[in-house]
């Protein structure tokens, strides 16, 4: 039996790219035209920067449905998942994707569009403005582990989702907005029936757990993505 | 070598496709895979590659499960599926991209199938025909050098010229380490070529034996009065039988009349495969 070989993830890589790369370059191209067109009509290329942030934050739905996209797609799946490839292989290419070829696709798009918006730019942002706000963005690593959050829950989601991905993402978002819900209301009941001397500490300890529970979500959700893969059938 | 044992398979939706399939197929053939609509052929085929599991009983390719994704058992293992859609790159391109997955791929032999079959590999593969495009694909196969090759419905969308070519290049293609097993219902296309029949029905297989021994128990054609006739059907060309064959006589094998025959009579052929 033969062990992992780093190779077949870089051959897969290039399988994947190659075989999608019209598709990578239109994504490419609309992450640096809508914050552009949107820096130039406002004159301020720190529009352009929130809208490449938003990119960032939210884009992982897209990204995740580009790097799963031929084991579903309807007429190549047969094909694609029937390579000589193994489930930690396969998996690994996602994983290298989705954490470190994404945020590094969305800083090159930002640079991008921040430059062509530049020159229309009425305000005064100079480069090294620019510079420490788009570090200030992609350097912020609980901002990654929510971009991550995002990833790996759509990851999850394209590979046990079977027909209707919309409706299934759909679900998943008023899921989430019922826990934000529920999660709030006994976060406010707790903190009111507690003696005042101790908030402080409480809060404190909250505070932790949930930075915990924060880090540990990605982790939870891209390992559950791996059993996914291994279980995972055709007939999506 | 591909053993599957006491398979069966269905679909979330209650719908049994396959049940208690119990078979060998073995390097040195080209198996055909014959059964009505809805039977279970492609399923079968992609239990067999590991894109989908079986809900009971098992299947083995050398021995090993494919719904493990072992890369040393499935690159000796493609498929060409009746329906599919390729990347929109040339065909030189695509077996760059694809063939290091296959250690024994060899350029040269696809470009010569190609050839053989009409297709130009620098073409971009969404401006052929989806006939062009199988054919293209047909040659990539071929050229992977597996020791198994599956084949869902090959011949549909090849033209009459390209069925003949697809032909010879399938009877070169296998040797005594190589299988080929072609799922199909176009029986015609292919009737020269296997030399192994496999019927699947609802209830299992109820006929998996080579040409061979098919002929050597069977004969088929119009019955005599003496002839002990398994089955009969009427036909443009009048009432034609299968018969057990005891006196040793040497008829061709009418896949069709066999296949129809197997579906009507299956107790009866259960009983004459039985006997030494």
């Amino acid at each position: 039996m033969r062990g992992y070989s780093f190779r077949r993830v870089a051959q897969y890589a290039r399988y994947h790219y190659m075989s999608q790369t019209k598709n990578y370059l239109s994504l490419f191209l609309v992450c640096i035209a809508f914050p552009a067109l949107f820096g130039i009509l406002s004159r301020d290329v720190l529009v352009a920067e929130g809208i490449s942030t938003a990119i960032y934050t939210l884009g992982g739905l897209a990204f995740a449905l580009r790097t799963t996209y031929a084991m579903r797609h309807r007429g190549t799946k047969i094909m694609e998942c029937s390579l000589p490839l193994s489930n930690e292989e396969r998996m690994t290419f996602m994983l290298l994707n989705l954490l470190v070829v994404f945020p590094l696709f969305v800083l090159l798009t930002s640079i991008i569009s921040m430059a062509i918006v530049y020159p229309f730019n009425y305000y005064s942002v100079n480069v090294s403005d620019m510079m420490s706000i788009l570090s200030g963005t992609f350097l912020n690593w609980s901002l990654y582990v929510f971009v991550q959050l995002v990833m790996s829950v759509s990851l999850l989601l394209n590979i046990i989702a079977r027909s209707n991905l919309f409706v299934v993402y759909l679900g998943v978002f008023v899921g989430i907005v019922i826990f934000m819900i529920v999660a709030a209301h006994v976060g406010i009941h707790l903190l009111m029936n507690l003696e005042p001397g101790y908030y402080a500490e409480t809060i404190e300890i909250n505070d932790t757990a949930a930075c915990v529970v924060y880090i540990l979500l990605p982790v939870v959700f891209y390992a559950l993505g791996y059993w996914a893969l291994c279980r995972r059938q055709i007939k999506w | 070598m591909i053993k599957t044992t006491n398979l069966t398979f269905g679909y979330s939706s209650g719908h049994t496709v396959l049940n208690d399939i119990t078979l060998e197929l073995g390097e040195g053939h080209i198996h055909g895979l014959l059964g009505c609509n809805g039977i279970g052929k492609t399923t079968l085929l992609k239990i067999i590659c590991g894109i989908m599991r079986p809900k009971s009983g098992s299947v083995l390719v050398d021995g090993a499960d494919p719904h493990k994704h072992r890369p040393e058992i499935l690159e000796n293992l493609l498929i060409i599926p009746e329906e599919f859609d390729l990347p929109n790159i040339s065909l030189e391109r695509y077996a760059k991209i694809t063939s290091p997955f296959y250690p024994r791929f060899d350029m040269g032999q696809m470009r010569g199938y190609a050839e053989e079959l009409g297709v130009n590999t620098t073409e971009r593969l969404h401006s052929m025909s989806m006939g062009q495009r199988k054919k293209a694909y047909i040659a990539f196969a071929l050229a992977c050098n597996v020791r198994m090759l599956l084949l869902d419905e090959p011949t549909n969308g090849l033209d009459i010229p390209s069925k003949s070519v697809f032909r010879r290049l399938l009877a070169s293609y296998v040797d005594d380490s190589r299988m080929v097993v072609i799922s199909t219902h176009q029986v015609a296309d292919v009737e020269q070529l296997l030399d192994n029949i496999v019927i699947l029905d609802r209830k299992g297989v109820p006929l998996n034996a080579t040409t061979q021994e098919i002929t050597r128990r069977l004969k088929f054609g119009k019955a005599g009065a003496a002839d002990k006739v398994v089955y009969s059907e009427s036909t443009i060309a009048g009432v034609m039988s299968v018969m057990e064959n005891e006196g040793d006589d040497d008829t061709m094998l009418n896949i069709e009349l066999l296949f129809n025959a197997v579906a009507a009579e299956r107790d009866m052929f259960s009983l004459i495969f039985k006997r030494k």
